[in-house]
């Protein structure tokens, strides 16, 4: 089961990073934007066409394309003080807990997010002064969630595996432990 | 069962989660989607909640926060914690406690280019201490400065909760971004006479430094014009209306961009940098989402509407009830990260202050203050944990130790903002209408 974690993990983890740094190109690209706005409107007295669409759409990714990226770094907030303190079986009974519940919840938001994309695409729907399909948009989220669903079902059948062998070495969870 | 007992249940359990160990953002949400399951069934809960994280994303206001987050990390690239605490270094290093007052002074000049209070006491640890050590500095009073310093960035803009805080309320962001600069101030003020008066009580624990002539003095300036500039341009931009919060973080950050290419900033760092970004903000957005569905959750229930009734409904001074509110949250405080703590309790808490007749823009202030001493309260006081795990061979207990006569100014601080509210809102006042 382990070498099967680790497979899972080692084909996720470029998809998960190459999605976080596109988020991150699309910082550079509201940096730029932002900018370009303002001297349009300030020196030029023509405001960018759609900038506000642009933004809104750009920030869909900038927020949702890296968040199976933080999962991976075991980036949520959360609190240590019960957690911290168990150990062996016991702590990974309750990392498994979390896992699941964090399970239970990225599948809703993909079933509800994917619904919300048929509605998109099928009936249309598309951004106020540009015309930019919403389907576009709603489909980056739904992948994002399907990409963060696979990331915490590796890392809870990785927390299964450490309950049945509790004292056995994590690379999954070396991020966490250390 | 009637939804406001659904509700309270909801409110327990998502507390129980959260003991356990299960990250705030999915507490939240899936306590959100079970209640909304109990009183609408699977289908509506999915799609409700389904449609969140699009609509919480796609916003115009939201694209201000990993702008700031990333003026934050490449801040660090353009050298500009180096250049500040050098520069006020060289100005104040002489007086007592110099080289704390520099600390300070300088996480405050970090602060105004950088929303992240754990990053600054990181970065300020790494880079004072060792010199405030060489110099025969008190461990435990420098360990002190450089987590307390590190709470300045919450509160002086850009400040990335107070952003949060308008997003949630629906206040104004710019505002809140202005009001934020006078606390602040104060609080930077209040910290530097904390220094001042401990160093002059125990002379021993902070040696004075030589002096350095005026030209020394005028000679760092240059180095610190970025930050000058930053601040110019979010308060400035901000302030008289020139550009959105939006287009003042996407000016600030090309400014501190181009520092830091001038800096030698490597495809590599600028990587690391995007990736540490995004990280945060992922984290950050994810936050927004569970809380967004277990508010949908507890509007079903029409529990806020009931507490803010039964609330409001008391015979009890408004003053006395906000003395409650702030007492909670600095007992929250002790146990809860800050923004999870925010996010959490705003839905029941923020009708209630409305109800009362206070000013949403001024409790954003206060709130953001009572987080920042969260902060540095233990058991769970991130900034010493911050501060602990950078230098290990500092006890977790000396830094607290270290934090202790600041919280008495604090106090003082937290005082300041409840009594003269006018004093807060003085600057976000005059943009009305702006």
């Amino acid at each position: 089961m382990e070498s099967m974690v680790l497979l899972l993990d080692r084909l996720l983890k470029p998809v998960e990073r190459l999605s976080a740094i596109l988020a991150g190109a699309f910082v550079l690209v509201l940096m730029v934007l932002g900018c370009v706005e303002v001297i349009a409107r300030s020196v030029l007295n023509t405001p960018i066409r759609g900038g506000y669409d642009l933004v809104e759409q750009f920030m869909v990714a900038v927020a949702t394309l890296g968040i199976a990226y933080c999962q991976s770094q075991f980036g949520n907030i959360r609190m240590t003080l019960v957690v911290g303190r168990a150990f062996g079986r016991a702590q990974w009974l309750l990392e498994g807990l979390a896992l699941g519940i964090a399970g239970f919840v990225v599948a809703v938001f993909v079933k509800g997010s994917n619904a919300n994309l048929q509605r998109a695409w099928q009936l249309g729907g598309d951004t106020p002064d540009i015309g930019i399909p919403l389907w576009i948009g709603i489909g980056v989220v739904t992948f994002a969630l399907f990409v963060l669903l696979l990331r915490i079902a590796i890392q809870l059948l990785e927390a299964l595996r450490l309950v049945a062998h509790p004292k056995a070495p994590s690379q999954i969870f070396s991020l966490r432990l250390h | 069962m009637d939804p406001i007992t659904i509700g309270y249940l909801g409110i327990a359990a998502l507390v129980f989660l959260i003991v356990v160990g299960v990250p705030v953002a999915y507490a939240a949400a899936f306590t959100g989607i079970c209640g909304l399951i109990s009183i609408r069934g699977f289908e509506v809960a999915a799609n409700l909640a389904g449609i969140i994280p699009y609509t919480k994303s796609a916003h115009y206001s939201l694209s201000v926060l990993p702008l700031f987050i990333a003026i934050g990390f490449l801040a660090m690239y353009a050298g500009i914690t180096s250049a500040t605490f050098n520069a006020a270094r060289t100005w104040v290093g002489r007086a007592p406690g110099g080289l704390a007052t520099a600390t300070m002074l300088a996480s405050a000049g970090f602060a105004s280019v950088s929303g992240a209070s754990t990053a600054s006491a990181a970065v300020f640890t790494k880079l004072a201490m060792p010199e405030m050590e060489s110099r025969g500095y008190s461990k435990t009073l420098a360990a002190g400065v450089v987590a307390v310093g590190g709470t300045l960035a919450a509160l002086i803009p850009p400040s990335a909760l107070l952003v949060i805080y308008g997003i949630l309320v629906e206040a104004s962001i710019a505002k809140l971004l202005i009001a934020g600069l006078v606390p602040g101030l104060i609080s930077l003020a209040v910290y530097l006479v904390v220094i001042t008066v401990v160093v002059m009580i125990r002379p021993d624990l902070a040696p004075r430094l030589e002096a350095t002539t005026f030209r020394e003095k005028l000679r760092t300036l240059p180095s610190v014009s970025g930050i000058f500039l930053v601040v110019g341009v979010i308060l400035g931009g901000i302030y008289f209306g020139w550009m959105t919060p939006t287009e003042s973080a996407a000016v600030a950050t090309a400014i501190i961009f181009v520092m830091a290419l001038q800096k030698n900033l490597t495809m590599s760092g600028l990587r690391d940098g995007l990736l540490e970004t995004i990280k945060t903000t992922a984290m950050i957005f994810f936050v927004i989402w569970g809380v967004m569905v277990f508010v949908r959750f507890l509007a079903f229930t029409g529990l806020p509407t009931s507490l803010t009734n039964l609330v409001v409904g008391m015979d009890t001074e408004p003053w006395v009830i906000m003395l409650g509110i702030v007492l909670l949250y600095l007992v929250l405080g002790m146990i809860l990260d800050g923004m999870g703590m925010m996010m959490l309790t705003l839905p029941i808490i923020f009708p209630v202050i409305l109800g009362l007749g206070y000013d949403p823009v001024w409790f954003g202030v206060l709130l953001v203050k009572l987080i920042e001493i969260g902060m540095l309260t233990p058991p769970v006081g991130l900034n010493c944990y911050v501060v602990n795990g950078v230098r290990p061979d500092i006890p977790l207990s000396k830094v607290f130790k270290g934090v202790t006569p600041f919280l008495i100014g604090e106090v003082v601080i937290v005082a300041i903002i409840l009594m003269f509210p006018d004093l807060i809102m003085y600057l976000p006042n005059l943009m009305t209408g702006r």
